[in-house]
């Protein structure tokens, strides 16, 4: 186990800046920590933010950062230390080798401009980082918008269809058709998908996943306390952070997190695709499995329309992709990935009833939040129960 | 008559946005590593210098990407179904995210040349906005 230090610790001068922006004070500070230790951006591999949902995402986007491992622990204002500890054990474990912990406020200034309108901070979160948003806001950039030009740009450079998209929705409603908890269940056809109304083309309604109500829970123990337990537990193999962003204005759109997580987290796992028996990808648009699956490494760049063709997602083929009908057909209250994990560890215990993959003893679970032609993140998981 | 929502304007962006009332769209630019970052920020992106400024673009662009979108909540939006959000690559090599407006939906296509024109919101703030550059 290596042991961990605090090598760099810098504290910016300032004290009243009313010019500054919460992100402003998150790049100066970093760059003096970098200057203090002499480690370039390109050396930071972890990242440590306290703040709103997407806050690690946005400030890895202002410092164009990648990190491999992500803590976004917001517990007020004992959160840093906390990521110090966090950091510690990310080190020890082997999953980061420098770790920036930032923080950036503009507490005084911002109490100083209530009330004001029109140039100046925005009051509401002295300490929030979502300043990037405002680049979207003017141009009713909806969520879909935002995958429809990822598949926008996937169509027109490797000639991808609207009918393969359509295979990954059949696909999950058959999947669905045999989960009893599942909203849709009635199964639908390839041109059922062409044929629904357009919502930010090219994707149409079905290739956009349902809105629902729920929630779950998962427990990891250690291996004493699992032993003792009457089910077999599913052991964590290995797993994957990673970040997508602007880069500055120079991604390229069909540049997913997943190409980041996905080859990290089979390796830490010591697994490879072949060893992957389901696959639980986050589907709140088809876009985001088709290019999944290309990111993670299942197929090349560009090959994933015809690699979702022929039934190669059904129970029965080469890759089951969400056994339980996915958030295309059955389940997605607005952030998904707990659904991802419980499925696959139902589906490992052999309790998948109707829609049990035979014989799974490792599944793939691949998560997406964000902006998938912007800022996204991508975890990667993998679990595999004792054969 | 419905107003395009306005962007929130931060100490670092107000610039950006008052730029787009002289017609200029603004692009990053920094004097410790020489490369361009888009949105303009106060800490280089790629370096992480506080010795960034803006520079304007030429304003012209292709489509690099782009969905036509057919549902909206907002009252602007929704007088202007369908409308185009498309990823702009700037002469400059960065890309932005913008509406695309001055033609028929269904015309719009991947490689088609743009140039900006702006949006005025109000006296500190303008919209970069795309349309089809006249073909000679």
């Amino acid at each position: 186990m290596t042991r961990a230090g605090i090598v760099a610790a810098w504290e910016h001068p300032a004290r009243t800046a009313p010019d500054y922006t919460a992100l402003r004070f998150i790049g100066e500070s970093a760059r003096g920590a970098l200057d203090e230790c002499g480690l370039g951006p390109a050396d930071i591999d972890g990242l440590c933010v306290a703040g709103d949902t997407m806050a690690a995402v946005h400030v890895a986007e202002y410092l164009n950062l990648k990190p491999r491992w992500l803590d976004s622990t917001s517990i007020g204002g004992s959160s840093f230390l906390s990521h110090i500890i966090h950091a510690g054990d990310a080190i020890a474990a082997g999953h980061a080798e420098a770790v920036l912990i930032v923080y950036g406020s503009v507490a005084r200034s911002a109490a100083a401009a209530l009330g004001t309108s029109g140039r100046g901070q925005n009051s509401q979160d002295p300490m929030g980082v979502d300043d990037a948003e405002a680049f979207l806001q003017p141009y009713g950039v909806v969520l879909a918008a935002q995958y429809a030009m990822v598949a926008s740009q996937h169509m027109h450079r490797y000639g991808t269809t609207r009918a393969q998209l359509a295979e990954i929705a059949v696909t999950c409603r058959e999947h669905a058709s045999r989960n009893p908890l599942a909203l849709y269940r009635e199964p639908i056809t390839i041109d059922d998908v062409l044929a629904s109304p357009p919502i930010a083309e090219p994707l149409h309604r079905l290739d956009c996943c349902v809105i629902t109500d729920g929630g779950g829970a998962v427990i990891v123990a250690s291996e004493e306390v699992a032993r003792d337990l009457a089910k077999s537990p599913v052991w964590v193999l290995g797993g994957s952070e990673a970040v997508a962003h602007g880069e500055g204005g120079y991604r390229d759109l069909v540049d997913l997190a997943a190409a980041q997580s996905g080859p990290r987290a089979l390796a830490q796992a010591g697994v490879t695709h072949d060893d992957i028996d389901l696959c639980m990808i986050y589907d709140s648009f088809t876009i985001t499995v088709l290019t999944a699956l290309e990111g993670l490494g299942f197929c090349k760049p560009g090959e994933g329309g015809p690699f979702v063709e022929g039934g190669r997602l059904r129970l029965d083929g080469g890759l089951p992709l969400n056994p339980d009908g996915g958030a295309l057909s059955n389940h997605h209250p607005g952030r998904r990935g707990i659904f991802l994990a419980i499925e696959a560890v139902r589906q490992l215990r052999g309790e998948g009833g109707d829609r049990q993959v035979a014989g799974a003893t490792t599944a793939l679970c691949h998560g997406v939040g964000g902006y998938l032609s912007g800022r996204h993140s991508g975890v990667t998981l993998v679990l595999g129960a004792d054969k | 008559m419905t107003q395009r929502p306005a962007p929130t304007v931060t100490n670092e962006t107000a610039e950006y946005w008052a730029a787009g009332t002289r017609d200029e769209l603004l692009v990053g630019t920094c004097s410790a590593c020489s490369r361009l970052h888009h949105p303009p920020q106060a800490v280089c992106p790629h370096c992480w210098s506080s010795t960034t400024a803006t520079k304007g673009a030429t304003g012209d662009g292709v489509i690099e990407a782009f969905s036509v979108v057919h549902r909206s909540a907002v009252p602007f939006f929704r007088e202007r179904l369908p409308y185009v959000v498309a990823s702009i690559l700037l002469e400059e090599g960065l890309r932005m995210t913008a509406n695309v407006v001055g033609c028929d939906a269904t015309v719009v296509r991947i490689g088609m040349p743009v140039r900006v024109t702006f949006d005025r919101i109000s006296d500190d703030v303008a919209v970069p906005i795309f349309t089809p550059k006249d073909t000679v």
